[in-house]
């Protein structure tokens, strides 16, 4: 059923765009090979693309969003080689040039927590104290802004699960957010098939942790 | 569809190539695209990148790399087939550019090459929580254990100067009683970066001959948090309001030593135990986009009384000593446009302190006004200048009452010293940098304009190493104790050259650095605190010269960080009542220290270890001679501590230890003699030693959000 509905929002959607069918469907392309990377190399050259659309469009939020997205991604990959910085300082860029085209956006305010939690990877020590409160505003925002977004449940649940019991983490504390993450998650229907929808697979593999463990 | 049916009726262009640095390593992952356009591709392993166009006309080619400055070309498409092998010039802003570091160690959370973190500091064992003890462990400090103050490079402590953000602090330290080190007056927790300078450092700062330590503050306050603290010394509270686009900080610390000093074995005949207490209000307001106002207010008051041995009298003199500080400090930054930033400051510094020895007394009252400004210009990626201007006016006031020698003064001066700077930033590529300036000084009271020229360079030799050269003039008016008896002096002079060498691998810091150091014009006098004008006079000279070397791995051992600083010194100096050049009684000539960190993370506990070990210390001997060639043993101390964090009642809460010489080496500072020869003509020495073997800090901090 829940299918049916999104090929049917994506068949309107795709008439809705149809003046501006040329970004609609590079983007479509973009996001659609962004969903089944294979390698670092990949990662690259889809950013690479978003970069150009962005560039090309100057008032579309969403190619920039994307950007920082992959960035951050990246980010998250260079971990233990001292570069991290230089992807998510890019990111970041990429992330206030897209809050500049859109106020109030509850994907923008995930990606920015997500960022926050890749700058403490850097150095949890020194960073944790500064960034941790960072990004659980953030991510706190994107949920006032839109209470029916799993992303930001799924990041701040992710970031407990990861989190030693002495510094507020552990199950007890990350497991309810997973599961409120997935309930999001399986209610949740993108505006089209070019908005943001990432994070329900490995939300799951979470839960299903959180099952186990219990 | 539609776009594969319009590219079946268009001529087509295309263009292929390599993408290269300018050492010809090819670049993979580059972007390669028309202007204005989604068409593009990206280069692969070798480089190469091949891309095909419908677009015909004028157009233009841009080639983007991380790390590397933007390639723009305009290509005439028509039907062409063109072949470009592009040279991409590494960004100066990239990470892996060349900066200016001769003379240097920075310590922030921001920048990406940095040696030392503010956690760090609060975490090294021998320092006790103290930012002067934890600097102490960088190479160009000497270990001066009775005073707890920074010597650099061969110059006594009033050569260092405490900046925080940007603006001079008078009175970094607490005050003193004889032989009980010192500590800084501020928290650790206050900074995000620090700047601990050996030399060679900015025109901006002006007034320290040897060495500046630049502290600089948080922005705004991350949340809403009340923090308690328990020591076994005191305690503290504070608490912290963030509002959007502002926060205020609030704390309230007490100090007591009366308990600790009942516990621990010591050799101090206390009257009255130190006790103290402070407050202090940090607030911020974000302005604009990206502008800050930042103000900082502390005040406290100290007070402690001893029996102190007087060695001519051989009886012990009872020293009450009442401290009341205040300062103030409030700044401002932000970025006018693009291309114009503004910095501006104002401090004001009051600190009163008495000292009552017997029926006898010396009252100190200074008060310090300071007023900064300045601008930079960004004028291209790779030059920017910055100029401005400060007035720093003290006003001292000294009232010295001396009963058993019937000497009584009411000394009094005041100073203003009006300063320009200008100092400009080149950036050649990503391969050389370069910092140019000067600073023109003019005092008041000594009627004397003093020009102090400055400049760095680094040159990076390879990805990983650069070498660097630092090149200074400083300048310092006289010392308070000497400026109240004669105004007539002139400013002390110091000559620094530095040579640098560095290797930076990820997690790994190899630095190496030679100094010579030239200084002219240090005060002279005939006897200490001589009231005649005459017996002061600036013909004291000295030479300092030196390697410092600094290793720091955070890489080798899983969940661990040390660092190895060594510092060789020659040094001798004329100066104060000397009666030839000598090495001062503050220097060793070599200083060793060890900084071991280890992560336990199954015990959520961080331990450390330091070992510091700095060779014999010079000390005046009127038996002997030859003037100061007596040395004192080697001094060792083995430091170690523990935090360990968990949760109670819920909050997050450290506990922490600190041992300071565990296994109890027996430290002697120096030696004072008896100021008459006993029955058999010699003078009795008396050792100068920590004021018990060991020391122990037991603390608590929990954190209520």
């Amino acid at each position: 059923m829940k299918k049916i509905v999104v090929n049917t929002i994506i068949f309107l959607s795709l008439s809705i765009y149809g003046q501006d069918s040329l970004y609609y469907n590079s983007m479509k392309d973009a996001v659609d090979s962004m969903n089944n990377i294979k390698s670092l190399e990949d990662f690259n050259n889809i950013a690479n693309i978003f970069q150009r659309i962005a560039k090309a469009e100057k008032d579309k939020w969403l190619p920039y969003y994307y950007t920082g997205y992959i960035y951050v991604i990246l980010g998250f990959k260079q971990q233990g080689s001292g570069n991290i910085d230089e992807y998510l300082d890019i990111a970041q860029e990429n992330i206030d040039m897209a809050m500049e085209l859109i106020q109030d956006e509850s994907e923008l305010y995930t990606l920015q927590g997500l960022l926050y939690q890749a700058r403490i990877m850097a150095d949890p020590q020194t960073r944790g104290q500064i960034y941790s409160p960072k990004a659980a505003q953030s991510l706190e925002k994107a949920i006032e802004l839109n209470e029916n977004n799993p992303r930001p449940y799924y990041l701040l649940g992710t970031n407990l699960f990861y989190t030693p019991e002495a510094y507020g983490g552990g199950l007890d504390a990350a497991c309810p957010l997973l599961r409120t993450a997935k309930e999001k998650y399986e209610n949740f229907i993108p505006a089209d098939s070019i908005s943001p929808n990432w994070g329900e697979d490995y939300n799951l593999q979470l839960v299903e942790k959180c099952q186990n463990l219990y | 569809m539609l776009f594969l049916f319009l590219t079946g009726i268009k001529a087509q262009s295309f263009i292929s190539g390599t993408v290269t640095n300018r050492k010809g390593e090819p670049l993979t992952g580059a972007n390669i695209y028309f202007k204005n356009t989604y068409e593009g591709c990206t280069s692969g392993k070798e480089g190469q990148f091949m891309l095909k166009t419908n677009l015909s006309g004028s157009r233009i080619l841009i080639i983007s790399f991380m790390g590397y400055t933007n390639f723009e070309k305009e290509l005439i498409l028509n039907n062409s087939k063109l072949d470009l092998d592009i040279i991409l010039k590494e960004s100066s802003n990239s990470i892996n550019a060349a900066v200016i570091n001769a003379g240097f160690f920075e310590a922030s959370d921001k920048k990406k090459s940095v040696l030392l973190k503010p956690l760090d500091i609060v975490t090294t064992a021998s320092a006790e929580g103290d930012i002067y003890g934890a600097v102490n462990t960088l190479p160009g400090t000497q270990t001066v254990g009775e005073t707890g103050r920074l010597f650099v490079r061969g110059g006594a402590s009033y050569e260092t100067k405490t900046f925080m953000d940007g603006m001079l602090v008078q009175t970094p330290y607490t005050s003193r009683m004889p032989d009980i080190p010192v500590r800084g007056r501020f928290s650790p927790f206050l900074f995000n970066g620090m700047v601990f300078s050996t030399g060679g450092y900015s025109a901006e700062y002006g007034q320290a001959l040897s060495s500046a330590l630049i502290l600089n503050t948080n922005a705004l306050a991350e949340e809403d948090v009340t923090s308690i603290s328990l020591l076994s010394v005191g305690c503290g509270v504070s608490h912290t309001k963030r509002w959007d686009n502002s926060s205020i900080t609030g704390s309230l610390d007490y100090t007591n030593l009366t308990p600790y000093f009942k516990i621990l074995k010591h050799n101090l005949n206390w009257e009255k135990e130190p006790e103290s207490i402070g407050g202090t209000v940090v607030f911020r307001q974000k302005v604009r986009e990206e502008g800050i106002i930042r103000v900082f207010s502390s005040v406290s008051h100290s007070h402690s009384s001893l029996y102190y041995p007087n060695y001519s009298s051989n009886t012990n003199d009872l020293i009450q000593l009442l401290n009341n500080n205040y300062y103030l400090n409030t700044t401002y930054n932000d970025m006018l446009n693009d291309k114009w930033m503004v910095k501006g400051g104002v401090t004001y510094n009051y600190d009163r302190e008495n000292m009552d020895i017997d029926n006898s007394y010396i009252k100190d009252n200074i008060r310090a006004f300071q007023a900064k400004l300045s601008l930079i210009n960004y004028l291209t990626e790779s030059l920017s200048v910055k100029f401005g201007g400060e007035i720093l006016s003290k006003k001292f006031n000294q009232i010295y009452n001396m009963v058993q020698d019937s000497i009584g003064y009411d000394l009094n001066f005041n100073n203003s010293i009006s300063s320009v700077f200008i100092e400009s930033d080149l950036k050649g590529g990503s391969k050389v940098a370069a910092r140019i300036g000067g600073r023109i000084e003019h005092s008041s009271l000594l009627n004397e304009n003093t020009l102090a020229p400055r400049l760095s360079i680094a040159y990076k030799t390879t990805k990983r190493s650069q070498v660097s050269f630092a090149y200074g003039i400083f300048y310092q008016t006289p010392q308070d104790d000497y400026l109240k008896f004669n105004n007539k002096l002139r400013s002390e002079k110091a000559n620094h050259y530095i040579m640098n060498f560095q290797y930076q691998q990820e997690n790994r810091t190899f630095r190496i650095e030679a100094y010579y150091k030239d200084y002219e014009k240090l005060v002279k006098y005939d006897y200490l605190n001589s009231p005649e004008t005459d017996s002061y006079n600036n013909g004291g000279h000295g030479m300092a010269r030196g390697i410092d070397i600094f290793w720091r791995d955070k890489k080798t051992f899983k969940n661990s960080d040390y660092w190895i600083s060594y510092s060789f010194i020659d040094t001798k100096r004329n100066y104060e009542n000397y009666e030839e050049p000598a090495t001062p009684t503050f220097v060793s000539t070599h200083n060793l220290s060890a900084v071991f960190k280890y992560w336990i993370s199954k015990l959520n506990t961080q331990v450390c270890i330091t070992y510091k070990y700095a060779s014999g210390r010079p000390y005046y001997n009127p038996n002997n001679d030859n003037f100061l060639s007596d040395r004192t043993k080697p001094y060792q101390n083995l430091s170690i501590n523990g935090s360990y964090i968990t949760q109670l009642f819920g909050k997050f809460t450290i506990i922490h230890f600190s041992v300071n010489n565990l296994p109890g080496f027996n430290n002697v500072f120096g030696y004072t003699y008896s100021s008459e020869p006993g029955t058999d003509n010699i003078f009795e020495a008396h050792p100068i030693e920590p004021y018990a073997k060991r020391t122990f800090v037991l603390a608590m901090f929990i954190s209520i959000k």
